[in-house]
C-alpha cells in the first residue's frame, strides 16, 4: 500500500516536472510556429498541443492548399465570434459524432454565451437527414470552429467550450515514463 | 474512368487500391478510424476522413458515415477492398442507390454466392462438381446407399450444425450405424434438432482456387490458379502459390474451365475467385466463390502481368476487359508468405503494440504490399496481416531460393511475426517436394511428431 502510494506521489511529482519543465516552455515555442499539431514524448511523459485557429484562418489555410477549398463553402469571419480566452487555460471542445456537413442554426450561439446541457447549438446533415448536435454539459462558448456548410469528420471539433477548467481530457495522453530521454515530432513517412 | 474513388477499406489493400487509381489518373478518398490517424492510408490518399471510433463496427463497417463521406468528397465510386463491406450485397445496393459506382460485382453475384447453399444449386446446374452430399439421413439403409455411391470416408453432419457439435468421420460402412447414432444424439442435445446429412469427406485435399475476370458484358477470362493449401490451423491461408506445384495439366485445364463455367453462371462480373478443394485423385469439389479482389492477388498479377486492380477500376467503370483468354499466359512462378502480427509459436494469437525497426526485403523479382513503418503502431482491432512478401522468378525452385533470401533481409521488431513460419515451411522437404493440403502445416510442421489422421472439410 505504501508503496503504491510512494509511486503514486512520485508520478504526480514527474507529471507536474513534466509540465513545468517540457510543455509549458514547448508549448510557449509552439504557439509561435505556423504548426497546429505537435505531439511530443519526453522520459517523464507525452502530449499532444493542438492550437485551436480563428476559423478565419482555417478557411484561408484550407483555400491556399490544393483541393482544399472545396471543403470549404463559405468563409465566414469566425474570428469575430472568439470569445477572449484567458490564458493558460485548456478548454473542452464538443466534436462532431458522424460524418456530415456542419450547418448552423438560425441563431447560432454567440461566444460568451452560457450553454445548457441538452441545448440545440448546431446541426449536421448526413445522408439528407438533419442530425441535432447538444451542447453536453453547462459550460460557457469560447469559440464556433466550423462554418456553415463546412463537413466535418467523425471526432472533428465543432464548439470549444469552457465547462469550469477541466482540463482537455481527449488530448493530454496518459502515458507512464517509460520512453528514453528523448524528444521527437512522431510523424510517419508522408507519401 | 471515374474522376474520384473513395477506399472503403485499411491496411496494405487500401494502399494498393490507391495505388491502382493513382495510375488510372483518378483522385482517391481515403477514410480511416481514430486507430488509424497515422496510419498511411490517410496520407497516401489526395483527402482522408475519419469515420469512427476503432471499433470496426462503429468505423469500416459504419455504412451512414462510410456514405456521408463519399457525398461530401463528392467520389463517383468506392472500392471495398476485401473484407469489411466487400461481399456486403446490401453495402453495394446502397452505394448504388445513393450514386456511387460500387467496384465490383453486381449485388444479385454477391448476394448468391454469399448463401452457401444457393450458391451449390446454382454451380451444380451450372455442371460444376460440388462436393456430394446426401440429403437428410431418414434411415440408415438410405445413408448407406448414399456412402456406397460417394465412398468412403464419410462426414456426418448436422443440419443445425456448427462448432464441429453432431460431427463424425466415418471411415467404413460398418461404423456407419453408430456414427448416425453419436451425430444425430449429439446435435438433438447441442441444438435441440437431432438431423442429420451425409457430405464425402476429402482426405488431405488441396486448396486451389481459380482467378476470373470479367467485364460488364459478359466477356470472362481466367488467370490460372493458385494454390493455397498451406493454413493455419484456423484456415485461413499463410503462403500462396502460382501456378499450383504437381496439378496434372488435364485436371488444371477441367478446373480452370469449371471455374469460368462457373462464373458465368452467376453472370460475373468484375474479379472474382472461386475456391476447390482438390483431392488426391485430382478430383476437383468446388467450395465458394470470394466475389472480390483477394490478399494473394498479387502472385497471379505476376505470373500473368496483368494488374487485377486496375482492371477491376477499369471493369467498374465500364470498360471493356479487351484481353482474350489466348493472350493472357502464365510465365514463372511467384510465392506469397503473409507476415502477420502473430505469435506462432502460441496459436497464432494475433500481436499489437508499437514497432520498432522495419526493413522490407528488396532486389530483383521480390514485390513488397504493405502498410507499415518504423515506429507505426499496429492496432487490436484490426486484421493481423503486416505484410506481403511476393517472390518470383522463372521456377518453382528458384522462386523457393529467392523467398528465403528474402525473409532473411526483413527485419520486423516490436511484435511477434509469422516470419520464422515462414521459414521453417521454405525448408520442409514436402514443401519443396510440392506435396501440401490443407492440413499440411498443422500435421507436418506445427506438431510433425503426432500426425492427426482426418482432414479437413468443406469451406
Amino acid at each position: 500500500m505504501a508503496k503504491e502510494k510512494q509511486v503514486a506521489d512520485n508520478n504526480k511529482n514527474s507529471l507536474s516536472r513534466f509540465i513545468k519543465e517540457q510543455v509549458i516552455p514547448i508549448s510557449r515555442a509552439f504557439s509561435e510556429t505556423p504548426l497546429t499539431r505537435l505531439r511530443l514524448k519526453t522520459n517523464l511523459g507525452a502530449v499532444t498541443l493542438v492550437k485551436i485557429p480563428p476559423a478565419a484562418q482555417i478557411a484561408a489555410q484550407a483555400a491556399a492548399e490544393p483541393g482544399g477549398a472545396a471543403r470549404f463553402y463559405e468563409k465566414a469571419p469566425h474570428a469575430a465570434r472568439m470569445h477572449n480566452p484567458q490564458a493558460g487555460r485548456s478548454y473542452d471542445t464538443i466534436s462532431a459524432d458522424i460524418v456530415g456537413v456542419f450547418r448552423d442554426l438560425p441563431e447560432p450561439p454567440s461566444a460568451g454565451e452560457h450553454l445548457t446541457n441538452g441545448q440545440l447549438i448546431g446541426h449536421i446533415e448526413a445522408l439528407r437527414l438533419r442530425h441535432a448536435i447538444r451542447c453536453p454539459v453547462e459550460c460557457t462558448l469560447i469559440a464556433q470552429v466550423v462554418v456553415d456548410g463546412q463537413p466535418v469528420d467523425f471526432g472533428e471539433a465543432l464548439f470549444v467550450v469552457d465547462s469550469g477548467g477541466v482540463p482537455q481530457a481527449a488530448d493530454a495522453e496518459e502515458e507512464l515514463p517509460t520512453e528514453p530521454p528523448m524528444m521527437e515530432a512522431l510523424e510517419p513517412p508522408r507519401l | 474512368m471515374f474522376g474520384k474513388v473513395l477506399i472503403a477499406n485499411r491496411g496494405e489493400i487500401a494502399l494498393r487500391v490507391i495505388r491502382a487509381c493513382r495510375e488510372l489518373g483518378c483522385r482517391t478518398v481515403a477514410v480511416f478510424s481514430e486507430a488509424d490517424r497515422d496510419a498511411l492510408h490517410p496520407r497516401m490518399a489526395d483527402e482522408a476522413y475519419c469515420i469512427g471510433p476503432p471499433q470496426t463496427s462503429r468505423s469500416y463497417l459504419n455504412v451512414p458515415n462510410i456514405i456521408s463521406a463519399a457525398e461530401i468528397a463528392g467520389v463517383d465510386a468506392i472500392h471495398p477492398g476485401y473484407g469489411f463491406l466487400s461481399e456486403n450485397a446490401q453495402f453495394a445496393e446502397i452505394c448504388a442507390s445513393h450514386g456511387f459506382k460500387f467496384i465490383g460485382p453486381a449485388a444479385a453475384s454477391i448476394g448468391l454466392m454469399g448463401d452457401k447453399a444457393s450458391a451449390k444449386q446454382r454451380m451444380a446446374e451450372a455442371n460444376v462438381p460440388v462436393i456430394p452430399g446426401s440429403d437428410i439421413i431418414e434411415s440408415e439403409t438410405a445413408a448407406a446407399k448414399f456412402c456406397r455411391e460417394v465412398g468412403y470416408p464419410v462426414l456426418i453432419k448436422a443440419t443445425a450444425g456448427g462448432g464441429g457439435k453432431g460431427m463424425r468421420i466415418v471411415a467404413r460402412e460398418a461404423d456407419l450405424g453408430a456414427g448416425l447414432a453419436a451425430a444425430s444424439g449429439e446435435a438433438q442435445a447441442a441444438f435441440n434438432d437431432g438431423r442429420v446429412y451425409v457430405e464425402k469427406l476429402l482426405v488431405h485435399p488441396r486448396h486451389i482456387e481459380v482467378q476470373v475476370l470479367g467485364d460488364e458484358f459478359g466477356h470472362i477470362i481466367h488467370l490460372g490458379e493458385r494454390d493455397c493449401s498451406i493454413q493455419k490451423p484456423s484456415h485461413q491461408k499463410l503462403l500462396e502459390e502460382t501456378p499450383a506445384p504437381n496439378l496434372d495439366a488435364g485436371v488444371r485445364g477441367e478446373l480452370l474451365s469449371a471455374a469460368v463455367r462457373a462464373a458465368r453462371a452467376v453472370d460475373y462480373a468484375n474479379a472474382g475467385t472461386l475456391e476447390f478443394l482438390v483431392d488426391n485423385d485430382g478430383k476437383f469439389y468446388f467450395m465458394e466463390m470470394n466475389t472480390r479482389i483477394q490478399v494473394e492477388h498479387p502472385i497471379t498479377e505476376i505470373v500473368f502481368g496483368i494488374d487485377l486492380v486496375k482492371w477491376q477500376v477499369r471493369i467498374a467503370a465500364g470498360e471493356r476487359l479487351n484481353v482474350r483468354q489466348e493472350e493472357v499466359k502464365p510465365n514463372g512462378h511467384a510465392i506469397e508468405c503473409r507476415i502477420n502480427a502473430e505469435d506462432w509459436e502460441n496459436a497464432f494469437r494475433p500481436a499489437a503494440g508499437k514497432l520498432g525497426s522495419v526493413l522490407f526485403p528488396g532486389g530483383p523479382g521480390i514485390r513488397v504490399d504493405s502498410h507499415i513503418y518504423s515506429g507505426a503502431e499496429v492496432p487490436p482491432f484490426y486484421d493481423s496481416l503486416l505484410a506481403k512478401i511476393i517472390a518470383y522468378d522463372r521456377t518453382r525452385s528458384d522462386t523457393i531460393v529467392r523467398m528465403r533470401r528474402a525473409l532473411a533481409e526483413t527485419e520486423i521488431l516490436g511484435v511477434a511475426t509469422t516470419l520464422p513460419i515462414h521459414e521453417r515451411i521454405l525448408a520442409t522437404n514436402s514443401f519443396l517436394e510440392g506435396r501440401t493440403f490443407v492440413t499440411w502445416l498443422r500435421e507436418q510442421v506445427l506438431q510433425p511428431a503426432q500426425p492427426v489422421g482426418a482432414a479437413a472439410h468443406g469451406g
